[in-house]
């Protein structure tokens, strides 16, 4: 499980380095790594999107632009937290379940072989 | 691959790139760099085994991409397809000639008494002899070799675990074996090249044929081992099978005599149960007279004629149900519902529980459940029909195969094996089929006419009752009573009441069951979705059924995916229009979470048993497999619109439209009408209380959008700054109707703007700009009264 700190803090380079090492990634080819790290990121955006459209209202949407960035993504969540400030439990809620999940999921798929 | 030159080398290597990356570029790079090494018009041996292994990478390659644009790349490819082909095919030939004993020579009849005539010796030139002694070391090998091929082809899964990883651990030296048929019959090989082949043969022999022998004695002694255990012991052995026999008869005999001697007495015993069972029945049944006259009349006239039943309140038989359930108390109610069960007039346990499977599947009258049945019936027939014809095939087939002796081709064992295969799955079929038929037989009594009989009615109440009383959450539930008013309440007022007391999720099913013929109409109104592009309210029913069972809600999502395109989204709008400011009950924010955690896990399982079937992964690292992995999720996740906020927007914004227009001219109605009755109480000295009425008017109004849905709400925000701009330019426009063309040029002038703003959304704009000009044309007036007719002009200037 990951370091609850940076999570509070949505440093979502340390997140998925955390991600990255719990998947052995260093072992992979560099160009896994870097496939790997692209779709990570677009999963995360998904679920933040996603919990953002649980909990946001019409009026909380108002003038957000979509994240092109990691940075986009970190100042994204910052404005969310403060337009709603009780997201951020949400947020991190979901990111530790997404984080599980997916060691989850490679843990079966390396034992499957 | 030590001996192979430079050439090959790279060659080899450059295939090794080409596995990482497929894609039509690369494959025909990888062709023009491989004829610039002139590898396809090359003779020279030590190339052959890898323009054999490139080759076959080419022939699947092209068969799977057909890409190639270059023409002369394509002729030169050609090419070397024949001319390779050529060879190998040469070469086969070769081998199987080489493998082949020479004929004998003609019997000539010998004379009487003549010593038996012996054969001359074989004769061979040095190189012929050399190839001849390899090709029968290479039968050898292969004899040795085919059994455990055999066994393996057979039935891998018979093949014990231990001979089955044996095979695994020697497949390198068969394909050296293999590899090195090829090359021993190469007529380009020399002579101390085959001879060095020769002692790498016999090393992999002598290396593995001990190994192999002892893995077949294993497996033949498990084998056997097996058979024993599957026939008795003793089967081997005469004596001990005839001793083993006879004593087998004496215990079966015993056997027979005892079970006789238990029939006898349980059918005794059966008759003396049954006897004390009709008595009891009897007095029980006298005893449910006399202490339940109601029980009596539900029996009667509920049960006994059910199926002409209509969904209205206030018909006799559910005025009847209800006057009994608020009577009954909960004894009552368990003890009838324990005579029911008995009686086999309504269904255990097991068999609510397939009826509520088959209502799931959509299936929920009793002409849909006997189409199904019919149906079912039909699939059984043709699976039947299906395995006898595989089984007489698979008869011919082992027939010719028995007969070849062992010489058995691979394609009739190969169409064995694909024979069984189809049988096992037409079996597998065929006992789903039954499975499913006896299950829908077994719920057919309980399954009534297109609308819920009264049975069923009692059924869910006596359910409901039993749950209730099960769980012990009494204080959170609603009493029978209760929910019998809440049932006529529900059919009376279709809409208001449901809210306020849909919030539990037990409650909703039951009463979804209850108030089902008005359940559409109540998911109308609640989502307003059947305004969202062609959703139907019946596949929301269906929805609401499956939100706890998540396999079967991915299966109903795929299905529906390619019939309705609006339907996936429509769900997530479903989910997002519950959970708007928390104005809906439909689903609470938690349940919209929980139901997506579902669909993610379902979601999951399905990817990673995808990933693992997939061959080209099998083999890989388990970070590349991760990384199909996710690739795979987010493609689903994108599909599926789960975040897809724009189209959930577009959809509700629609829905806004359309609403927040009716309500608008509702306003606009209410505010012409409030319009005259101001000015007239104005002028008769009552603007006071007129004042006091525009602003009850307005609280009403507010209260009145706030009571509706969050969409009026929104439509409400739009509407207002038309409201105010009408509500101060009418009474102006009626008080001093020299303004009145001011008047109208603003109002169409407003409505435009305000009517584009709102179809873009723009509601805050359109509010800012109609008080501005509702309230400048408002503090005109006091001017027109001080300046009379020059206003107009001055009006006119200000528009």
């Amino acid at each position: 499980m990951p370091d609850k700190e940076p999570l509070l803090k949505f440093e979502f380079e340390s997140y998925i380095a955390s991600l990255m090492e719990a998947m052995d990634m260093a072992q992979a080819p560099e160009e896994t790594q870097k496939g790997v790290t692209q779709e990570l990121g677009r999963q995360l955006g998904y679920r933040i999107m996603n919990t953002l459209t649980l909990h946001f209202s019409e009026e909380d949407w108002k003038g957000l632009a979509q994240p092109e960035t990691a940075t986009d993504l970190s100042g994204l969540i910052s404005e969310a937290i403060v337009r709603n400030p009780a997201i951020k439990e949400k947020l991190v809620e979901e990111l530790d379940e997404f984080f599980s999940e997916t060691v989850e999921a490679y843990n079966t798929l390396k034992n499957a072989q | 691959m030590a001996k192979h030159s430079d050439r090959a080398k790279g060659a080899m290597d450059m295939l090794a790139e080409l596995e990482q990356d497929e894609s039509k570029d690369k494959v025909e790079e990888f062709l023009l760099s491989l004829d610039g090494l002139g590898f396809f018009t090359s003779k020279d041996s030590e190339l052959f085994e890898v323009q054999k292994i490139i080759h076959e990478k080419i022939k699947k390659l092209l068969g799977d991409i057909n890409l190639l644009a270059d023409p002369k790349l394509a002729d030169l490819l050609e090419n070397f397809h024949k001319t390779l082909g050529g060879t190998i095919e040469k070469n086969r030939k070769s081998l199987h000639s080489a493998l082949t004993p020479p004929p004998l020579p003609k019997k000539t009849q010998a004379p009487a008494g003549a010593p038996p005539a012996t054969p001359p010796p074989f004769k061979m030139a040095g190189a012929d002899k050399k190839e001849f002694l390899l090709s029968m070391a290479l039968g050898e090998m292969k004899q040795i070799l085919e059994p455990v091929y055999e066994i393996k082809e057979k039935d891998p899964k018979k093949v014990s675990a231990e001979l089955r990883a044996f095979l695994e651990q020697i497949q390198p030296v068969c394909k050296n074996f293999i590899d090195n048929e090829i090359v021993i019959d190469n007529p380009d090989m020399s002579m101390d090249e085959m001879e060095s082949k020769a002692v790498e043969i016999k090393k992999s022999y002598a290396k593995i044929e001990p190994r192999i022998k002892r893995y077949l004695k294993i497996e033949k002694e498990t084998m056997d081992a097996e058979m024993e255990k599957a026939h008795g012991e003793g089967l081997k052995d005469d004596k001990e099978w005839s001793k083993t026999k006879k004593a087998a008869e004496e215990r079966k005999a015993k056997a027979e005599a005892e079970k006789k001697t238990k029939a006898e007495i349980e059918t005794a015993h059966g008759e003396a149960l049954e006897e004390d069972m009709e008595r009891a029945h009897g007095e029980a049944l006298i005893e449910n007279n006399r202490q339940s006259l109601n029980t009596d009349k539900l029996f009667k006239e509920v049960l006994i004629k059910p199926d002409d039943y209509k969904p209205d309140s206030k018909s006799p038989e559910i005025q009847a149900i209800m006057a009994l359930t608020k009577n009954f108390d909960k004894s009552k109610l368990a003890e009838l519902a324990t005579a029911l069960r008995t009686s086999g007039k309504i269904p255990t346990a097991s068999q609510t529980k397939k009826i509520d499977e088959m209502m799931a599947k959509g299936i929920t009258t009793s002409d849909e459940l006997d189409k199904k049945i019919v149906s079912l019936e039909e699939d059984i027939d043709k699976e039947e029909g299906a395995i006898d014809n595989l089984n007489t095939q698979i008869a011919q087939q082992t027939t010719i195969i028995q007969s070849m002796r062992g010489n058995v081709d691979q394609k009739d064992k190969d169409n064995l094996k694909s024979l069984n295969e189809k049988l096992t799955a037409e079996k597998t079929k065929l006992r789903e089929s039954k499975n499913q038929l006896k299950a829908c037989k077994e719920i057919q009594p309980f399954i009534g006419g297109s609308k819920m009989s009264p049975r069923q009615l009692l059924l869910r109440v006596v359910e409901f009752n039993e749950i209730k009383n099960n769980k012990g959450k009494e204080a959170s539930l609603l009493s029978i009573g209760e929910m019998a008013d809440k049932l006529v309440a529900a059919e009376e007022k279709k809409l208001a009441p449901h809210r306020e007391w849909l919030g539990s999720w037990k409650q909703w099913d039951k009463y979804s069951q209850l108030i089902k013929p008005s359940l559409k109409a109540t998911l109308a109104e609640f989502t307003k979705i059947e305004a969202l592009e062609g959703v139907r309210a019946e596949e929301l029913e269906e929805l609401v059924k499956l939100r706890k069972d998540p396999e079967g809600l991915a299966v109903w999502i795929e299905k529906r995916k390619e019939k309705a395109k609006a339907v996936v989204p429509a769900i997530m709008a479903y989910l997002q229009m519950a959970i708007v400011d928390g104005k809906l009950n439909i689903l609470s924010r938690g349940q919209a979470m929980e139901l997506l955690k579902n669909l993610r896990s379902v979601r999951n399982k399905r990817i990673l048993s995808q990933i693992n079937g997939k061959p080209e992964l099998l083999n890989a690292k388990p970070q590349v497999r991760m990384q199909a992995y996710l690739t795979e999720m987010n493609e689903w996740d994108e599909k599926s619109v789960l975040v897809n906020r724009e189209i959930v927007d577009d959809l509700i914004r629609k829905s806004y439209v359309s609403n927040g227009l009716k309500a608008g001219v509702a306003l606009s109605i209410g505010i012409v009408a409030h319009g005259p009755i101001l000015i007239a109480m104005s002028h008769i000295g009552l603007g006071a209380l007129a004042k006091i009425g525009a602003v009850g008017a307005t609280i009403k109004g507010r209260k009145m959008f706030k009571d509706y849905k969050p969409e009026y709400e929104t439509a409400y925000r739009h509407i207002v700054p038309r409201a105010v701009g009408c509500w101060i330019l009418g009474p102006i426009g009626l008080a001093a109707p020299e303004l009145m063309s001011g008047v109208k040029f603003v109002f169409n002038k407003h409505k435009e703007k305000a009517e584009k703003d709102l179809k873009e959304g723009k509601g805050e704009t359109s509010l800012k700009w109609a008080i501005a000009s509702g309230l400048g044309r408002g503090l005109a007036w006091p001017f027109k009264k001080l300046f009379g007719k020059k206003t107009t002009s001055i009006m006119k200037k200000a528009a």
